[in-house]
C-alpha cells in the first residue's frame, strides 16, 4: 500500500490539487468575479490630460481616453450583459468604492501618448456648442 | 465581462481579423503532437515513457486550446479563468519533460525522492495559480491579462523551463558518453527534439508575453514561432520510432510520411481563404488519403511477408544448429563404437590368417572354406570400420595429412597391379594407361592418395559385373588426373549428384554388391579436397558404365 502510494504520489497529489485549482479558479473568476477589470474611459482633452490613440501616423482623427480599473464584481452587479460600453455606471467611481481608479495620462512618463488641448483649439459647431458637451459613446 | 472592441467567435475559437499564423501554428502542431502521443501510447500503453509522452502531448494541447480561446474569445471572465492554465501547463510540460527523459534513458520509473522534487516544483505553481500572484485582473480593451500577471509567478514557471532544459541536457550528455553507438544516435535525436521544443516554447512565450505585458508589443504573436518546436520534437520521436523501434513501437516510414503529408495538407485550411482553394485542398487531401491508405496496406503486406521469412530463416538456423549438434554426437558415437570393434576384428583376422597359413596344423577342406569366409568377412568389416573412423575424423577435423612429393601415375600403376588379381577373379580386364606430358609429381599425403585410388578401383571392380576397367593417368593444366573408367552398372544423373554424400549409394548398387557402407566415396572426396584436389563422377546413365576422376594439383 505504502509502495503503491509512493509510486503514484504525483498522481495522488497533483490530480486532486489540479481539480481543486480549477474549481477555485472557476469560483473566483466565473462566480464571484473577484478580480479587477481595466477598460478605457471617456476623456475630454480640453479639460483633462488624456491618453491619445491614433488610427494611423497622420493622426487626423484621434480618440482620447483614460484607464479605469475597478472590481469586476461591481461591474457585474451594475451593468447589464457585462458590457461596460452599455453602462453609464462603468465610467465613474462611486464614493468610497474600493479598488476603483481612473488613470489619466501622466505627462512625466507617458509624454508620447498624452494630449492636452487649449480651449481656443476647440472646433466650433454650427449651433455654437462645443464637442465636449456631447455624450461620449 | 465583454471585450467590447472585438467580435464574438464562432465555434469557440474562430474569429475574423486574426494573425494568419495563429491557426497554422496552433492547430497542425497540436494534431501532430496528439497523433504521435496517442499512437505511441496505443502501441505500448503499459510503458512509462509512452504514457509520459502522451501526457506531454496533452499538456501541450491544453496550452494550445487556452491560447486559441484567449486569442479569439471576448468573454473576459472566461479568459481570466483559463489564463492561469498558461503557467500551469508550461510548468507541467517542463517538469514532465524531465520525467520523460529519465524514463526514456533508464527505462524505469524515477525514485520517490525525485518525485518529491517534482512535487516541490509543481505544487506552488498550482497553489498560487488562484491568487493575485498569478493573475489579478483583466484588460477589457486589449482582451488579455498580460498587464495583470504577477512578475514573480511568471519568472517562476519560466525558470522551471530553463531548469528542465539544463537538467535534461546534463542527463543526456552523461548518458551519451557511456552509451553504445545505437543508443547514442537515439540520445542525440531525443536531445535535439526535446531541447529545441523547450527552448523555443519557453523562451519565445516568455519573451512575447513579458514584453507585451510591459507594452512593448501590441500582442503576443511572437509566441507562435515557439510552438513549432513541438513539431520538431514529434518529428524526432517519429524518427526514433521508425528507425530504432523506440518506445517498443514498430511503425513504417510510409505510415509516418503519409500521416505527416495529410497533416501538412490539412493545415492549409488554416490559411486558404477562397472557396476554390478550399475545394482544391479538399480534393488533394482526399486523394492523398486514399493513395496513402493503398500504399500503407501494400507496404504492410510486404513487411509482414518479410517478417515471416525472417522468422522462418531463424527457425531454420536453429534447426540447422541442432542438426549439427546431433550429427556431431552421432559421429562421436560411431567413432567410439568403431574403435571398440577394431580391436576384436584385428584378433579375428589375425587368427583366421594363422589358421589358413597352417600355424595350427593343416585344416580340413570344409574348415578351410569356413575360415576363408571368416577372413574375407572380417576384412570387409575392418574396411567398413575404417570408413566410419575416417568420417568421424573428417567431421571432427582430426584427420592428419602428411605431405610429400610423389609420382601419381606410378602410384596408380602399382595399385592396378596389386588389385589385378581380384579383377581377373571376376573375369574383368583391368588395365593402366598414361598420357602424362610431364613428370606427374604431386604434393599430397601418399597414404591418403593411395587409399583414394584403391577405393575408386575397388569400387569399379565391385560394380562392374563384366567388361573392362581402365585406369588412365593424364595431366590437365596444372593438375594431374586419374580416371577410373568402367563398363559397370553406371548411374543416373540424379544419383551422380548425391553419390558423394554420406551413406549414399546408387539405387542399383545392391543388385551387384550388398556390403558397401556408402561412406567410401564421401571419405575419398573429402580427403582429396583437403589436399587441394577433388573427386568427380560421370556416367551416361544406368548400365552405361561410370568414370570416377581423382584430381590433384601438380607440384610446381
Amino acid at each position: 500500500m505504502v509502495d503503491h502510494l509512493k509510486q503514484h504520489i504525483l498522481l495522488y497529489v497533483l490530480g486532486p490539487l489540479l481539480i481543486l485549482t480549477v474549481g477555485a479558479s472557476y469560483y473566483r473568476y466565473m462566480v464571484s468575479y473577484d478580480y479587477l477589470v481595466r477598460y478605457e474611459g471617456d476623456c475630454d482633452p480640453y479639460t483633462e490630460i488624456c491618453f491619445q490613440y491614433c488610427e494611423d501616423e497622420s493622426c487626423n482623427d484621434p480618440s482620447y481616453y483614460t484607464w479605469i480599473t475597478r472590481e469586476a464584481s461591481v461591474i457585474k452587479a451594475n451593468c447589464v450583459e457585462n458590457d461596460v460600453t452599455l453602462c453609464e455606471f462603468a465610467y465613474t467611481c462611486e464614493a468610497g468604492e474600493e479598488n476603483c481608479t481612473i488613470t489619466h495620462c501622466d505627462t512625466a512618463s507617458d509624454t508620447d501618448e498624452c494630449e492636452f488641448l487649449e480651449e481656443s483649439d476647440r472646433p466650433q459647431t454650427e449651433q455654437g456648442t462645443s464637442q465636449n458637451e456631447e455624450t461620449p459613446s | 465581462m465583454i471585450c467590447y472592441l472585438y467580435e464574438a467567435p464562432t465555434y469557440l475559437f474562430f474569429a475574423p481579423d486574426l494573425p494568419e499564423l495563429l491557426y497554422y501554428s496552433h492547430i497542425p502542431t497540436t494534431i501532430v503532437a496528439l497523433l504521435i502521443g496517442f499512437f505511441v501510447f496505443y502501441k505500448g500503453p503499459t510503458l512509462l515513457p509512452n504514457r509520459l509522452l502522451l501526457l506531454i502531448a496533452i499538456f501541450f494541447s491544453v496550452w494550445i486550446l487556452v491560447s486559441l480561446v484567449s486569442w479569439t474569445n471576448i468573454h473576459g471572465d472566461l479568459i481570466a479563468f483559463i489564463w492561469p492554465a498558461f503557467a500551469i501547463t508550461a510548468g507541467f510540460l517542463a517538469v514532465y519533460s524531465i520525467y520523460f527523459i529519465y524514463s526514456f534513458l533508464y527505462m524505469r520509473d524515477v525514485s520517490f525522492y525525485m518525485k518529491l522534487v517534482f512535487l516541490a516544483f509543481l505544487v506552488p505553481l498550482l497553489l498560487f495559480s488562484v491568487t493575485d500572484l498569478s493573475v489579478s485582473g483583466f484588460n477589457l480593451t486589449d482582451c488579455d491579462a498580460f498587464g495583470f500577471e504577477g512578475t514573480a509567478y511568471k519568472i517562476y514557471y519560466t525558470a522551471l523551463g530553463f531548469i528542465a532544459m539544463g537538467w535534461i541536457l546534463i542527463e543526456l550528455v552523461k548518458n551519451y558518453y557511456t552509451a553504445n553507438k545505437n543508443l547514442r544516435s537515439q540520445i542525440l535525436l531525443m536531445g535535439i527534439g526535446v531541447e529545441f521544443f523547450l527552448f523555443t516554447f519557453i523562451t519565445l512565450t516568455f519573451i512575447a508575453t513579458y514584453l507585451t505585458g510591459l507594452g512593448y508589443f501590441q500582442d503576443s504573436r511572437l509566441e507562435f514561432f515557439g510552438l513549432f518546436g513541438m513539431t520538431v520534437f514529434m518529428a524526432m520521436i517519429g524518427v526514433l520510432v521508425v528507425k530504432f523501434n523506440s518506445f517498443h513501437v514498430s511503425a513504417l516510414a510510409a505510415e509516418v510520411i503519409i500521416a505527416a503529408m495529410i497533416v501538412l495538407i490539412g493545415s492549409q485550411y488554416a490559411y486558404v481563404a477562397t472557396a476554390a482553394s478550399q475545394i482544391l485542398t479538399t480534393v488533394t487531401l482526399t486523394l492523398t488519403a486514399i493513395a496513402g491508405f493503398v500504399l500503407i496496406r501494400s507496404v504492410r503486406k510486404e513487411v509482414k511477408q518479410r517478417e515471416e521469412i525472417e522468422k522462418l530463416a531463424q527457425r531454420l538456423e536453429k534447426a540447422n544448429k541442432r542438426l549439427k549438434v546431433l550429427d556431431q554426437l552421432k559421429s562421436e558415437f560411431v567413432s567410439i563404437a568403431s574403435h571398440q570393434l577394431r580391436s576384436p576384428l584385428t584378433s579375428v583376422r589375425g587368427y583366421a590368417s594363422m589358421l589358413l597359413e597352417g600355424s595350427y596344423g593343416k585344416l580340413p577342406d570344409k574348415a578351410r572354406d569356413a575360415v576363408e569366409r571368416i577372413n574375407e568377412s572380417s576384412r570387409m568389416m575392418a574396411l567398413s570400420v575404417e570408413d566410419y573412423l575416417n568420417v568421424s575424423r573428417i567431421q571432427a577435423g582430426n584427420m592428419k595429412y602428411v605431405y610429400s612429393d610423389f609420382n601419381l601415375a606410378d602410384m596408380a600403376s602399382r595399385i592396378v597391379d596389386d588389385v589385378r588379381r581380384d579383377a581377373i577373379k571376376k573375369g574383368l580386364v583391368l588395365s593402366f594407361k598414361s598420357d602424362l606430358q610431364g613428370r606427374g609429381i604431386v604434393h599430397a599425403d601418399k597414404g591418403k592418395t593411395m587409399q583414394i585410388i584403391h577405393n575408386l578401383v575397388n569400387n569399379a571392380i565391385k560394380y562392374t559385373p563384366k567388361g573392362t576397367i581402365t585406369v588412365f593417368a593424364y595431366d590437365k593444366g596444372k593438375k594431374v588426373c586419374i580416371d577410373v573408367i568402367d563398363t559397370g552398372i553406371g548411374m543416373s544423373t540424379e544419383t551422380a549428384e548425391h553419390i558423394f554424400a554420406k551413406f549414399e549409394r546408387a539405387k542399383n548398387a545392391n543388385e551387384v554388391n550388398v556390403t558397401g557402407t556408402g561412406l567410401g566415396l564421401y571419405v575419398a572426396q573429402k580427403m582429396a579436397e583437403e589436399m587441394g584436389g577433388g573427386v568427380e563422377a560421370f556416367s551416361d546413365g544406368e548400365g552405361q558404365g561410370s568414370t570416377f576422376r581423382l584430381t590433384l594439383p601438380l607440384q610446381m
